[in-house]
């Protein structure tokens, strides 16, 4: 008896300095999340999107998901073969992120139920991406099916490209140009328990989330990069319930989450998990929101699909495609007004003037016979140029400019179409075209960013261009 | 940092530190020291020799679970824990026959366990038994009245059906 109560008495002890030690490092993430909340600046500016002539501030990465590699019946390998081959050597990507699912962990049992880890699955992913990308090119970020039974996440750092370059599970990286740096970040929001799959609601052996660890890791890489343009993150979960029950979500670390991308100003969260491609925009908890982005499985179930996403003067556009069809055409200038589905707070509105530029990718395995552009879905089509050879997009950036003064004030529709050996496809955006002359803009305001260059190019008189360029990002209020 | 958020940062803490000390400790899994030995073992060869394809260093990590596992079983062979255990180490061995009766043994001593009956399954389709798997999914379903676990093992019976 006595001896029972001696060994309560010491667990109970242990206990304390168990809940202890796991209760310091929480509350270090507390103080570090808090003031991070409380902190003025911002990482990343969503509202630095500007409509310009210059044709040289493009770039573009490719976003897939769920490769599901040992699934059963699926084109996994083929299609992530394809991803690493083909569509890197035709898009010419600045990189490529795969948001999580990389194996199945089932290794083609007939059930298709997740029994794994199973190292044949990983080493067939690593004979596939090793001769074909780098850790600089290729970020592979974990998901449900990477961890289950593996709270240690040994096979994904074993094998993944990221976990095997860095030894971590979540990823940070930039990409600088010129005209600014550009800032992603692969957030794990896969469970860490590493409960084994189970069928059974709710969580499916599922519980995913964002860990103390991981949300310290995401503020302290947001914080890192206070000059960021634009910050884009990418996770495997959705943020919220899809609908459907089967769809597990980010459960824990959620609101700290949406709170560091609100107050460090991301752009856009993309996921996959879900099976489905949509778009939407996330505001909940949030000042204005962030372009919600779902891409659909790369090898699992159907349709097979992945996206190219560009920057183009800080405004984003993105283009969800199925695998192994081409063209792929993607109008990048002007941003779509319907980024999300509705109305973007983030995109411009754009002048009436007669020289408004419009910018499209277009890219194929075979030839682009031409490329074309039309307004309001009616009229004649009018070519499109290749940019000059010297041009960091060439040969993909086509662009051309187009006369909007004629138009009514509202919206109006953009319309690009490639023809090339493989077919014919369009890409449309929709576009809010001012009522007020191009003179009548009101000045730049003192806060320079992109919204201002907007201004400009109405009336460049109000600021040189290189004075615009020297004090981009500064605030230069009194 | 203002008031505001100065109180807010003390409240947080207090928060996070009463919470960390109220929590209660999770009970160790499993009764029986050889579970405990044997789980060390296989987690040993499964997590750190496994994903780098150190298969016969892994391999030798598993019999020393095995010996481990059988021990429990020899203390208590109603250790449904211990059957479990023994039933996945197989199974990352791919002796799926060895596995398949150590999940049978579960699905006996613990027949809620759904789970249990699917990972039996598996193994007798890799044994190409596919009767025997659809016997025990059928199984299954009459111990459940969740209707996605029931339409997720119909969904498993049909694909067994097409392979037999």
């Amino acid at each position: 008896m006595t001896g029972t109560r001696h060994r309560d008495a010491t667990q109970g002890s242990a206990c304390l300095m168990q809940a202890f030690r796991r209760a310091l490092p929480m509350a270090a993430l507390a103080v570090l999340l808090l003031s991070a909340a409380a902190s003025p600046t911002a990482a990343g500016n969503p509202h630095s999107a500007f409509y310009s002539p210059a044709n040289d501030r493009v770039f573009w990465f490719i976003h897939a998901s769920d490769i599901h590699l040992g699934a059963r019946g699926s084109k996994d390998s083929e299609n992530l073969q394809w991803l690493v081959t083909t569509a890197q050597n035709t898009i010419c990507p600045s990189f490529i992120v795969v948001s999580g699912d990389l194996t199945d962990s089932t290794n083609g049992n007939i059930l298709g139920y997740p029994n794994g880890p199973h190292q044949e699955e990983w080493n067939e992913y690593k004979s596939i991406v090793d001769p074909n990308v780098t850790a600089d090119t290729y970020y592979d970020i974990p998901g449900n099916h990477d961890a289950y039974s593996d709270q240690y996440f040994a096979y994904y750092l074993a094998n993944s490209v990221q976990g095997r370059a860095t030894g971590g599970t979540q990823h940070s990286w930039t990409r600088n140009f010129w005209f600014g740096e550009y800032h992603f970040l692969g957030v794990n929001t896969a469970d860490n328990t590493g409960a084994a799959f189970s069928f059974l609601p709710p969580y499916y052996g599922d519980h995913a989330g964002l860990d103390s660890t991981e949300l310290a890791f995401i503020s302290s890489e947001l914080q890192a990069h206070p000059n960021a343009a634009l910050t884009l993150v990418f996770g495997h979960h959705p943020l919220a319930a899809t609908g459907d029950p089967k769809d597990t979500y980010i459960y824990y670390g959620r609101d700290e989450f949406v709170g560091l991308m609100n107050s460090n100003g991301a752009s856009l969260y993309g996921y996959g998990h879900t099976h489905d491609s949509s778009e939407s925009f996330y505001t909940a908890g949030m000042s204005e929101g962030v372009f919600y982005f779902n891409v659909s499985a790369l090898g699992k179930d159907s349709p097979n699909q992945y996206t190219v996403t560009a920057i183009d003067c800080n405004g984003i556009a993105s283009v969800t495609q199925n695998v192994n069809t081409w063209p792929v055409v993607l109008v990048t200038a002007p941003m779509d007004r319907y980024l999300g589905g509705n109305v973007n707070p983030y995109t411009y509105s754009i002048p009436n003037s007669p020289a408004n530029p419009i910018r499209a990718l277009v890219f194929d395995t075979a030839a682009v016979n031409e490329v074309q552009y039309r307004i309001d879905l009616s009229g004649s089509w009018r070519a499109m140029q290749r940019t000059a050879a010297g041009n960091p997009a060439y040969p993909h950036l086509w662009e051309a400019v187009w006369n909007a003064s004629g138009l009514a004030p509202g919206e109006h529709t953009v319309e690009v179409r490639a023809t090339t050996a493989s077919g014919v496809r369009t890409d449309t955006v929709r576009v809010n075209v001012q009522g007020t002359l191009a003179g009548d803009f009101p000045p730049p305001d003192c806060d320079v960013d992109g919204s201002d260059l907007a201004v400009l190019i109405g009336n460049p008189s109000l600021m040189d261009i290189s004075t615009f360029a020297q004090n981009y990002g500064k605030n230069t209020c009194p | 940092m203002n008031r505001r958020t100065a109180v807010n940062v003390t409240l947080a803490l207090l928060l996070v530190l009463s919470t960390g000390f109220v929590a209660p400790c999770r009970a160790q899994e499993g009764g029986s020291s050889h579970n405990e030995k044997g789980l060390g073992y296989f987690k040993k060869g499964f997590y750190e020799y496994a994903p780098h394809n150190k298969h016969l260093e892994a391999n030798q990590y598993y019999e020393m679970a095995i010996e481990e596992f059988m021990k429990a079983l020899a203390e208590n062979e109603g250790d449904a824990a211990a059957h479990r255990n023994l039933a996945r180490v197989y199974q990352a061995q791919k002796k799926y026959a060895l596995s398949a009766k150590e999940y049978r043994r579960v699905t006996e001593l613990r027949p809620g366990d759904i789970d249990a009956y699917v990972n039996l399954a598996v193994a007798y389709s890799h044994l190409n038994r596919y009767e025997e798997a659809i016997e025990q999914l059928e199984r299954a379903k009459t111990k459940t009245d969740d209707p996605g676990a029931i339409k997720r093992l119909n969904g498993y019976i049909e694909k067994l059906e097409q392979a037999r």
